[in-house]
């Protein structure tokens, strides 16, 4: 869905599609992408393990399961191939119009299905053959009306009234707490509170600037030092941050603002909670194709200054559903007398941003 | 917010060796920045910074030491934060006016207004500073801590520590150094690991503010939830019918090697407490 909405999106939408709930352009489900894979092959078994339970009622639960675990024998193979034949067809066919899209996307999975049982299973009569076939299609068809009808609902506007409400704000405590170090600053050594406001500056810029937006990891890794500088100057040795940076790919870009608030949570319920001093571990990898980050600090040992460290982290998350849908996420838990946040987002190199 | 002068207490007698203020915040720089303004009202106002403080705590000791007129004091602090310190600072004797200062408190201000209590937002000017100074009035003692407790009780802020006075002094006991309470005669004892306090608080006060920290294991006792070792059953005494009597159950204590007597009501209550903070 990531690839799909971030190319779907930047294009512009023709004046005859844009009165209505615009269509998407691409109607054929993207095979390549990790969540549609996921819906799919967990919608197809539960429906299959569901009919052979009815089916099999009379004989009992257990004929039911045998027949669930045969009948994924032919299933699986089909949904496989024409996961990937839709991931191929959707870049062929992306110009086509809607309904060649949407009929070549119902039709392949039936051809596949009829040739693998044609090759496979010869014994069986053409009418079987044709039965399956026909199933395929409808299952097909079924799925790639949820799919058109999915990106449907995350139009361009549907999407933007769900980022303008997941717009970062700043917080009325730091920000006066900033502004009031700066002033006291000011006069004993002008150029840190100068670098103090310009850091100040840059962190409002990203703030005020587009959620969407997606930037190269080290220019929000810049943004998160500048950050923990203006917090140190309030702070002082209360504050101390362990920067992990492993290698990554040098073009590798994440949501503009993911990383900071996360920082920003630390800082608010570690360091300005806990009388001494509070040791945030700041942990950035990539592993493959995903780039792992896992941020944690002290917290208080009484339990009422512990909740609360949730609520700026579901902003985030709300985020990175609309820009990754499955493929991003974000686990918060408690160990240790830590509190733990990892993330897990997927490694884009294109220059994107989503629109 | 210009409270009458408590008769014979006016700070304007006070004048010739000027005001004793001292400051209170938890970050080095927003103490930097209070000193600065200090110093620049000193040209309105005849002042003295009395001493620092960074925490809620040294805020008490420094305020018992130092003995200020004034106290300007953050809000938000970890651990004790500047309300509850303010709730301690008011029971002394002879306690210093607090003016308190704060960043950005979404709930407390309008609570504050209500009480009338003094306070400024940060970043404070020069001239809103020697304003609030100038305008100084020492309330009653009682006036400021039942204007203070009830920004706090609206606030539903719970303290981490009680004040008991002992000898002329004003002690500080952290909530979590308390073993258990017991009531005797017209007194509360309250036992630490270390040593006992009495105060003249009552039981069921202490049970309406730190309930989630105790639990009444008898109509005279209130015991720590996280100092309970265990429990232990006690044979009663032979009757004269010559039947054993109930007996009753004592709470085990993992700081202390005395034991405390459940009483039959709350036997049942006892467990159940003990039971869910436990988790089963």
């Amino acid at each position: 869905m990531a690839r799909k909405k971030a190319s779907e999106l930047s294009r512009p939408l023709d004046s005859r599609q844009e009165a209505l709930a615009p269509t998407p352009r691409q109607l054929i489900p993207d095979g390549c992408n990790l969540s549609v894979v996921l819906r799919v092959l967990v919608g197809t078994h539960v429906l299959a393990l569901l009919v052979a339970l009815v089916s099999e009622l009379g004989t009992g639960l257990e004929q039911g399961f045998r027949q669930f675990l045969l009948a994924g024998a032919v299933l699986e193979p089909v949904i496989l191939l024409s996961l990937v034949a839709w991931c191929g067809l959707r870049r062929w066919l992306g110009n086509a119009s809607a309904w060649r899209q949407r009929l070549a996307a119902w039709s392949v999975p039936a051809l596949i299905a009829g040739l693998l049982v044609a090759l496979f299973q010869r014994e069986a009569g053409a009418s079987a053959v044709f039965f399956l076939m026909a199933v395929a299609w409808v299952l097909a068809a079924a799925l790639q009306h949820y799919f058109e009808l999915r990106a449907r609902v995350f139009s361009p506007s549907v999407l933007e009234a769900r980022f303008q409400a997941l717009q970062s704000r700043i917080r009325p405590h730091f920000f006066f707490n900033s502004l009031n170090a700066v002033l006291a600053v000011l006069r004993d050594d002008p150029r840190k509170a100068e670098r103090m406001l310009e850091n100040l500056a840059q962190l409002f810029r990203a703030v005020m600037g587009d959620v969407r937006k997606l930037v190269p990891l080290e220019q929000e890794l810049d943004l998160c030092r500048k950050y923990v500088e203006i917090e140190q100057t309030r702070l002082g040795e209360r504050l101390q941050v362990d920067w992990q940076v492993g290698a990554t790919h040098p073009k590798l870009r994440v949501p503009q603002l993911v990383l900071q608030p996360i920082i920003e949570n630390a800082v608010r319920y570690g360091a300005e909670k806990i009388a001494g001093t509070c040791q945030i571990l700041v942990r950035v990898r990539q592993l493959g194709f995903t780039l792992e980050v896992h941020i944690s600090n002290p917290i208080a040992a009484d339990p009422i200054q512990r909740e609360g460290n949730q609520i700026g982290l579901d902003n985030i998350r709300g985020r990175l559903a609309l820009i990754y849908d499955l493929e991003a996420r974000l686990v918060a838990r408690v160990r240790a007398d830590r509190f733990e946040v990892s993330l897990t987002l997927p490694v884009e190199h294109k220059q994107q941003t989503v629109r | 917010m210009i409270v009458p002068l408590e008769q014979g207490t006016p700070f304007a007698g006070k004048a010739p060796m000027g005001l004793n203020v001292l400051i209170v915040d938890d970050e080095p720089p927003a103490r930097a920045r209070m000193r600065q303004l200090l110093a620049d009202c000193g040209a309105q106002l005849e002042l003295n910074i009395a001493g620092e403080a960074e925490s809620g705590p040294q805020a008490i000791a420094k305020v018992d030491e130092l003995k200020p007129d004034v106290v300007l004091l953050d809000i938000h602090m970890p651990g004790m934060d500047g309300l509850e310190a303010a709730r301690h600072i008011v029971r002394r004797e002879r306690a210093p006016a607090i003016i308190f200062v704060t960043a950005y408190e979404e709930h407390a201000l309008q609570a504050f207004e209500v009480q009338a209590l003094d306070y400024l937002m940060k970043p404070v000017g020069a001239d809103r500073l020697a304003g609030a100074l100038s305008r100084l009035t020492r309330r009653s003692r009682s006036d400021s801590l039942v204007r203070i407790d009830e920004v706090a009780r609206s606030l539903g802020t719970e303290r981490t520590h009680i004040t008991v006075p002992e000898r002329g002094r004003m002690m500080l006991i952290a909530l979590e150094d308390i073993v258990y309470l017991r009531a005797e005669m017209k007194y509360v004892t309250i036992r630490t690991a270390s040593r006992e306090y009495l105060t003249e608080e009552s039981l069921t006060n202490f049970e309406a503010e730190f309930g989630k920290h105790f639990v009444r294991v008898h109509r005279n006792a209130l015991v720590s939830r996280k100092s309970i070792a265990g429990f232990e059953r006690i044979r009663g005494e032979p009757k004269q019918t010559g039947r054993l009597g109930e007996g009753h159950w004592q709470v085990l204590l993992k700081e202390l090697p005395e034991r405390l007597p459940v009483s039959r009501r709350q036997w049942s209550v006892v467990r159940a407490a003990v039971k869910g903070s436990n988790g089963g």
